[in-house]
């Protein structure tokens, strides 16, 4: 099939209004928010329902022409990033909540759906939808399905895995199936587990049905600082160890810091090596003894200031310095190139010691500003891409980052995923016949491998070559995650 | 007398462990399925030897069934070949507690019970709830994903697993996941080995997250006059902001078979919810008084309150299944899960079957948070017809219930005598759509092509 007959038959099955294939448009779908992979798309689609997605499945199927879906774009390890040439299938249009039943605290929603619209809608009858990434604002429930995102919050409340009941998948084939139910016991493999996390190799989800949880009632925000990086690690192990899990506890270094002080005054103290920033959530009544608790393992791990948010205005203060961290790196360099690598909660003083090693030895400056609780870190190399060959050194410094997580007993990625940033380091995680089981995995489930190709797996055909110059997660100003 | 290809398999193990004592014909008896007993039963001490059995086995030809503590055994298809149990009673020892990581790495032998018995001293928890927690092992407790009541608090058992080892039917060996609690590495191949039922590959070694154990924990119940009634109360509980450690709400027959059996507990009915809460003194005692509140609202009566032997005594007692008559060889135990509005339906359906069947005694028991219905039938005459009984509750269930959408409701049976298991869809599968069945057909076909591990035991025969 040529590409007019392709795109011909696309009109037909979606409309004429939302089938593209301009090459302007097609650039601007050609990366998402990890730019330094780039593949142009041969046509961009924008279905309204699962038939609208079997439709072009088919289509695309009997053309031989890959399929890659995308939510919002703000896949920080390249997810979203099209098989030159191939039909990138854009959900902005699924984007309808089908369905909430508080009886039952469920709800139905396209894939389409903006994370935090769910909670927008749900949060006034007292419910909220609890995964929570960073970029909540703008990704989609069906990417953070695709990913199984993380996100603050998911110290307490678990990652998305653990909030989908069930999902409408379109296969390869066109076929449609359901995968998980609304009941927790469904025969068989759990499918719906495995799918979630697949990075849009298994299959295109068109509907999803998660779990909603109880707003909490209190939420109390605190913020502590230390004059060395290990005892605020400590402090992290010690709340969990003592039973008090908070909802979030974020942890920040001298250049984070140092950073967020430079674009914006948040009150951060500017000699403190590490700050730490923890949110508890309960019963109101149940906030003052975990208070103590925070309090007294904070101070005996030597915390050089304990600050409570006394309302609203104050915990949102608290809170803005770690939001915007991530665009306040401009204030000391032009670009940053995010990682995600997560080791046991244990290591991690040894790995971020060995994170400003391994920075030195490239001449790159490596903040850190993560989950501290579950172990997940977000090393951040920060560099000047306008100067030939340093993205490229960039993403080698990345490299050697995630190695160390390796060798600390972590993994490559906590919540970001595999997509084409991390294939390369595959190899290191796993053993050649455990890869080669979840190539054959997804082979089997997925036999045409039209299917977002390219990505997670190491292969001798780079589909994504690196782009030279250029930021690789971000401009350093112009996101924040 | 043993076929040739049995004693060339012992040879070939025997020449690969130099482990004179890891085959033997002795005892195979205790490990039949379904009428069917194996020649053989492999007992290896080491992942690298499961992996020997595996390999010489599937050479062989031989079909091989993993066997933890046979908690299992009255479920699932009878398998269609079975030449060798393969124990993983000697796979049962500790291999790493990390503490300070809230991580416990042990072999899959271990029992549950053993497990906690580790943990617990150290003020932390698996949260594992399966019945018979003295026999289940941590393997066949993930393999068979066997979540309790606790799973409203630490969610389903396979949520647990960190990181596992298995051995494939081939001989190789793979090792999934790590010891994090976050990890989008690759696939989630723990959640597809989790509820495998031992038919991808043989759990060796599981790495277990666990939970500080909170400070205090207590339960209290109150007795309602209907299904409706103890339900609909439930549903308000789970809806209000509080962290229960589990929610069940029991019927009559399940309440004499507590009162009656070892433990000796008596709740009030004849529909009862009771609830337990864990956390600091001060937390507790708000959550307590909140669920009490709600139970007076909603009309329940007899408060009981269970102080923390009490409640520990309680939950121990509600997560098993309720022996004596319950665990006759022609009783029958069914499963099945939806929406919590839909338990009163399952509860219905329950007392149907009981009816349907000619005679039965039921007890059933809900973890009422989580939409997981049970229910047990005890033959109370000569002529019953497990059959009938069985359908009932299946067509009660599902009974208005919307297939499409994610809505099908799925059935289980979950124990009975392998007659009637070898003649319905005993997983509830009849309500998959069948790409589905056909995905899970070829996900086995790359694990075990030849069939080796536990053939046709597991949904539509795999």
């Amino acid at each position: 099939m040529g590409h007019s007959e392709l795109i011909e038959k696309l009109i037909s099955a979606v409309g004429e209004d939302y089938v593209h294939s301009a090459h302007e448009a097609m650039r601007t779908y050609d990366h998402d928010a990890l730019m330094i992979y780039k593949g142009e798309p041969g046509a961009v689609v924008l279905p309204s329902s699962t038939e609208d997605v079997s439709r072009v499945m088919r289509i695309c199927h009997e053309a031989d022409v890959p399929v890659i879906a995308r939510g919002a774009g703000t896949c920080l390890s390249g997810g979203a990033t099209p098989a030159p040439g191939g039909v990138l299938l854009v959900t902005t249009r699924m984007n309808r909540i089908i369905e909430v039943d508080y009886e039952n605290l469920l709800a139905r929603v396209q894939p389409g759906v903006i994370n935090i619209h769910l909670s927008d809608e749900t949060r006034p009858n007292g419910f909220h939808y609890a995964p929570d990434p960073s970029s909540q604002m703008a990704c989609t429930i069906g990417g953070n399905a695709a990913e199984n995102s993380g996100g603050a919050h998911c110290l307490k409340y678990g990652m998305t895995t653990n909030h989908i009941m069930a999902m409408t998948v379109v296969l390869s084939s066109g076929e449609v199936v359901q995968l998980g139910a609304d009941g927790e016991e469904v025969p068989g493999f759990d499918l719906r587990g495995f799918f979630v996390g697949s990075e849009g190799t298994f299959a295109l989800t068109t509907e999803i049905t998660v779990r909603l949880v109880p707003n909490p009632e209190g939420v109390r925000t605190m913020l502590t600082t230390f004059s060395d990086m290990g005892d605020a690690c400590r402090t992290v192990s010690d709340i969990i160890a003592a039973g008090a899990v908070p909802a979030a506890m974020e942890l920040m270094d001298r250049y984070t810091v140092e950073a967020i002080e430079k674009v914006m005054k948040a009150g951060y103290p500017q000699d403190a090596a590490a700050v730490l920033l923890i949110e508890l959530d309960g019963l109101v009544p149940s906030m003052r003894s975990l208070e103590a608790i925070v309090r007294e393992i904070s101070e005996k791990n030597g915390c050089t200031s304990f600050r409570l948010a006394e309302n609203e205005k104050e915990r949102d203060a608290l809170w803005m310095g770690r939001k915007k961290a991530f665009g306040a790196f401009g204030a000391i360099a032009p670009a940053y190139y995010c990682l995600d690598g997560t080791v046991p909660r244990s290591k991690l003083a040894e790995v971020l010691a060995e994170f400003d090693e391994i920075g030195k030895r490239f001449g790159f400056i490596i903040t850190n500003v993560f989950h501290a609780g579950d172990g997940s870190l977000h090393p951040n190399v920060l560099f000047d891409d306008r100067v030939p060959g340093e993205t490229v050194r960039a993403v080698a410094c990345g490299s050697e980052i995630l190695r160390a997580c390796i060798r600390a007993g972590g993994v490559l990625s906590g919540e970001h995923g595999i997509g084409i940033e991390k294939m390369n380091e595959m190899v290191e995680q796993f053993d050649e016949p455990t890869l080669k089981m979840m190539e054959r995995m997804r082979d089997a489930i997925e036999p045409t491998g039209l299917l977002n190709p390219g990505k997670i797996f190491p292969g001798e055909n780079v589909l994504f070559p690196i782009v030279e110059s250029g930021a690789i997660s971000a401009r350093a100003t112009g996101m924040s995650k | 007398m043993s076929p040739p290809s049995l004693d060339k398999f012992a040879s070939a193990v025997l020449a690969d462990t130099g482990e004179h004592d890891l085959i033997t014909e002795t005892g195979s008896a205790g490990y039949g399925l379904g009428g069917k007993v194996p020649n053989l039963v492999a007992q290896p001490k080491t992942h690298e030897a499961v992996a020997r059995v595996l390999a010489r086995a599937s050479e062989a030809g031989l079909a091989v069934v993993p066997w933890g503590g046979g908690t299992s055994r009255r479920g699932g298809y009878p398998p269609a070949r079975y030449d060798v149990a393969l124990s993983t009673v000697r796979l049962s020892g500790l291999v790493e507690f990390l503490r300070e990581d809230l991580t416990a790495v042990v072999g899959a032998g271990m029992t549950v019970s053993s497990l906690d018995s580790l943990t617990v001293p150290e003020g932390q928890t698996a949260g594992l709830d399966p019945p018979h927690p003295d026999r289940a092992t941590v393997g066949g407790t993930i393999i068979a994903d066997r979540s309790g009541p606790m799973r409203v608090r630490f969610g389903r058992a396979r949520d647990r697993v960190m990181r596992m080892r298995v051995a494939l039917a081939d001989g190789s060996t793979h090792t999934y996941g790590a010891l994090v609690v976050k990890n989008v590495t690759g696939y989630d191949m723990n959640r597809l080995l989790a509820g495998s039922w031992g038919t991808l590959a043989v759990v060796t070694e599981l790495a277990f997250r666990l939970y500080k154990n909170p400070e205090r924990v207590e339960a209290r119940a109150v007795g309602f006059p209907s299904a409706a009634a103890a339900f609909g109360a439930a549903r308000k509980l789970t809806r209000m902001p509080l962290s229960p450690m589990w929610v069940e709400v029991v019927d009559a027959g399940r309440i004499a078979a507590l009162r009656g059996g070892s433990a000796g507990m008596a709740l009030p009915g004849p529909w009862c919810l009771a609830a337990a809460y864990g956390d600091f003194r001060e937390g507790l005692m708000e959550q307590l008084g909140r669920a009490e509140d709600l139970f007076g609202k909603e009309g329940g009566a007899e408060l009981h309150r269970f102080h923390p032997e009490e409640a520990a005594r309680l939950a121990r007692a509600l997560a098993d299944s309720p022996g004596g008559e319950f665990n006759d060889s022609n009783a029958l135990e069914f499963q099945t899960s939806g929406r919590l509005d839909q338990l009163p339906r399952f509860a219905a359906a329950a007392a149907s079957a009981a009816r349907a069947g000619g005679g039965y005694r039921l007890a059933s028991a809900a973890h009422a948070a989580s939409g997981v219905f049970r229910c047990w039938l005890s033959p109370a005459s000569e002529n019953v017809s497990p059959l009938a009984a069985w359908e009932a509750f299946r067509e009660g269930c599902r009974a208005g219930a919307d297939r499409k959408n994610g809505r099908a409701v799925h059935v289980r049976l979950s124990a009975a005598p392998a007659s009637l298991r070898d003649e319905t869809d005993v997983f509830g599968e009849d309500a998959l759509d069948s790409p589905v069945i056909e995905l899970m057909r070829r996900l086995k076909a790359e694990y075990d092509p030849q069939g080796t591990l536990s053939p046709g035991r597991f949904v539509a025969r795999i």
